[in-house]
Order: C-alpha cells, then structure tokens, then sequence
C-alpha cells in the first residue's frame, strides 16, 4: 500500500540518465520512487510493493515494457500504468495502450506532460482508493 | 483394319507421347519458375521487413539520448533561470534551440523514410478544415508578427472533408512556416480554403523572395533549398515541402507552386472531400 503522503512509484528504464531525468522531476511532484533498470526488476517490484503508479520504458532487457504491463494486468493488477518510449509511431502508441498501459507518453517528452500524465493518473488512483 | 491406317494411327500415337512429353517437361519448367519467383517474393518481404526494423531502430536510437538532452536542458532552465548569469542563459537557449532543431530534423527524416517505405500512417475522418486551418494561422501568429508581417485567413464558415487532421495541420504549418521565413518583414501571408469541385483547396500565398523558374522544378525534393534562401542564410532542414507533398498525396490529393523571384509565392493544395479516390479501370472511364 503507498503511504499517504509521498505516493509510491516504480520507475524502471534501462537508460540511467532519462530514469535519472524522470526520477527527479517526479521527486518534485512528491512521490517516492523505486527504480528499475530492467523488465524482470519491474515486475518484481510491482508485484512486491502495490505501488500507487508504474512508469515503465518499452525497451527493456529482459523483459519490456508491454510484457511487463501484460503481465501486470494478467496478474488481475489495475495499477495506473504510464508508459513511455521512443518509439512514437501510431502503431507502437496503439501496441502499448493494448498491453495495459493507461497513457503512452513519447520521448522526448517536455517535463510538463510527465507531471500532468503522472498527477492525472495518481488522482484517479485516488478516486479509487476513496471509493473502496 | 489396313495396314496404312494401323501405321498412320501408330504414327499418331508416337506424336502424341512426344507432345505429351513435352507438355511435362513445360509444366515441370513453369513449376520451377513458379517456385523461384516465390522464393524472389520471400527475399523481397525479408527485405522490406530488415528495412522496417531499422527505420523503427534508427528513430528509437536517435531520440532516446535527445530525450536526456532535451529533459535536463529543461530542468536547468526552469531551476536556474534566476541564478544563472546573462551570457549562461543565452548559450543554453542556444543549446536549446540546436536540440529542438536536431529533434525536428530526427523527426522529419524518419517520417519521409516512412513515407518512402509506403508506411505514412494517414487515419482519415470527417473534419472541418476550416477550424484545422485557424488553429494553425493563430499557432503562426506570434511569428509572423516578430517578422513583422500580416497574417490572414479567408474561409467559409465551415468545410468538412475526410482527412486525417493531424498531417494536414502539419501540411499547413508547413506551409505557413515557409511562408513567414521567406517573406521580409513588411510583407503578407494570406491563407484560404474554399471548396471546388469534389475538392477542399488550400492555398498559402506570399509576398515574398519567390522561387526562380528553374528551381521550381525540384522545390518537393528532399533537403532542396533554393539559392537565395542559402544565400540569406535562413535556416532550414530542405524537408519540409518534401513532406508536404507526401501528406498530400497521401490523401490522394495534389499540391503544386506559382511563384515569382522577388515577389512572392503561392502554394495551392487540393484534397479531395471524401475518401481519397481509388483508381477507376480504363474501360469504366470510357464508358
């Protein structure tokens, strides 16, 4: 269960910079991130840790990001998924949201659209956790 | 029976073995030609598949390390605006400027590639061209008003036509975007659309440097740059008509240019209204 003040998020992509990039910019929207830097890893700690959000690459080692959201949904999991990738075309957007994501952010994004994908997708957990 | 005719009919039948021979020999041969042309297609669909990947590859390749330029270059920015000294701000916004640039030209290559491999994605449906074509001259606004130039737009209140509404406010970006550059300040840029026909016309028209006659010719080839706009040293990838003219007939539409070398230039492009045509067959046209 994330805690009530600093939403948990588990980060995983296999370039060290743009997981670096992510993580900081959603330290400052408050969350406490768990980082990953493979499918396999993400999947563990998303399975471990329930966490309030999942941003995961597509390409990955291991496993990617569409096999690690498949297996997440198969697992009966709803945990908000925001994908992000390089690969921009309509057809990877369409594979990704098919797979289980919630929104498909293409790189590179402006930190903007990560904070605002990121504070609607929380707030809709929210919603949620409210409701139960 | 007679002799002469069982001969002639033993005759008859020593013709037809060998025909018949020769029937299998051909069938075997077209078999193989057969066997072999499908083996030419397999190759060919390997090919274009390698082809697929790579493009798709190259773009992720290419992007992945701009998202890092691009994002901590953001961060920067928006944390140090206030602390960092004038000459420190400048040379990032240069930075700034560079990556935006190297991230359209990223964008722009893979999008022709595409378009080449016979992959543009083009998802039509019902739109007004109209709204599509405002959004684009408010968007081009604050430009043109830094190249101090008038902007205009002249349309019908509404004009719906099937179409896929993102490439054709990029065409029109585009196109606007050229028009700005290359007209000097003090001068116009008037876009219309009207309806013609079983057509949606858009035209984008200038009063600026103009295209010489001889370089008319290549303005949609790719990276094409004509002398004067390398001469005044504006800047540019050469793409963009290229791509225009993809976005165009990918909707099974045409674009052409009228121009005058220091006067000015006008872009005209017809979209068709409904789905884009499919080809009649000959005997139907000439009925």
């Amino acid at each position: 269960m994330s805690s009530v003040n600093k939403p948990l998020v588990v980060l995983a992509d296999d370039d060290p910079d743009v997981r670096m990039l992510i993580e900081r910019v959603l330290e400052l929207e408050g969350c406490a991130i768990l980082p990953a830097g493979d499918g396999a890893d993400a999947l563990a700690l998303i399975r471990d840790h329930a966490p309030a959000l999942a941003v995961i690459d597509v390409a990955m080692p291991v496993l990617s990001g569409t096999d690690v959201a498949a297996q997440v949904r198969a697992d009966g999991s709803q945990i908000p998924i925001l994908m992000v990738s390089a690969r921009a075309q309509k057809s990877d957007v369409a594979a990704g949201v098919a797979s289980g994501a919630d929104i498909y952010l293409c790189k590179p994004f402006p930190a903007d659209d990560l904070r605002q994908s990121v504070k609607s997708l929380l707030s809709g957990a929210a919603r949620n956790n409210a409701g139960t | 029976m007679t002799l002469t005719a069982l001969a002639r009919l033993a005759l008859m039948w020593r013709e037809r073995e060998l025909v018949e021979r020769q029937l299998a020999e051909s069938e075997g041969r077209f078999r193989e030609l057969f066997a072999e042309s499908e083996q030419h297609n397999d190759e060919l669909r390997q090919l274009d598949n390698l082809k697929n990947e790579l493009l798709a590859l190259v773009s992720h390749e290419l992007r992945t390390p701009l998202t890092s330029i691009r994002g901590y270059l953001e961060l920067v920015l928006e944390d140090a605006s206030q602390t960092l000294s004038a000459d420190h701000r400048e040379f990032l916004d240069v930075v700034d400027r560079n990556s935006d640039r190297l991230l359209r030209l990223v964008n722009d290559l893979l999008l022709l590639a595409r378009v080449q491999a016979g992959l543009l994605e083009v998802e039509t449906r019902p739109v007004d061209v109209t709204k599509i074509a405002a959004e684009s001259v408010d968007a081009a606004r604050p430009a043109a008003g830094r190249g101090m130039l008038t902007l205009s737009l002249q349309t019908a209140d509404r004009l719906v036509a099937t179409v896929d509404p993102e490439r054709v406010a990029q065409l029109i970006d585009n196109l606007l975007s050229n028009a700005i550059k290359f007209t000097p300040p003090g001068g116009s840029v008037d876009v219309s659309i009207r309806e013609e026909g079983a057509s949606a016309i858009v035209e984008v028209a200038d009063t600026g440097m103009g295209i010489s006659a001889d370089e008319q010719d290549q303005l949609f080839t790719r990276f094409f740059r004509t002398r004067s706009v390398t001469v005044a040293g504006i800047q540019g990838t050469g793409l963009g008509l290229a791509i225009s003219k993809a976005i165009v007939e990918g909707h099974g539409g045409k674009i052409d240019a009228r121009s005058v070398e220091g006067i000015g230039t006008t872009f005209r492009v017809e979209l068709p209204l409904g789905a884009a045509a499919i080809v009649e067959p000959v005997e139907e046209l000439a009925r």
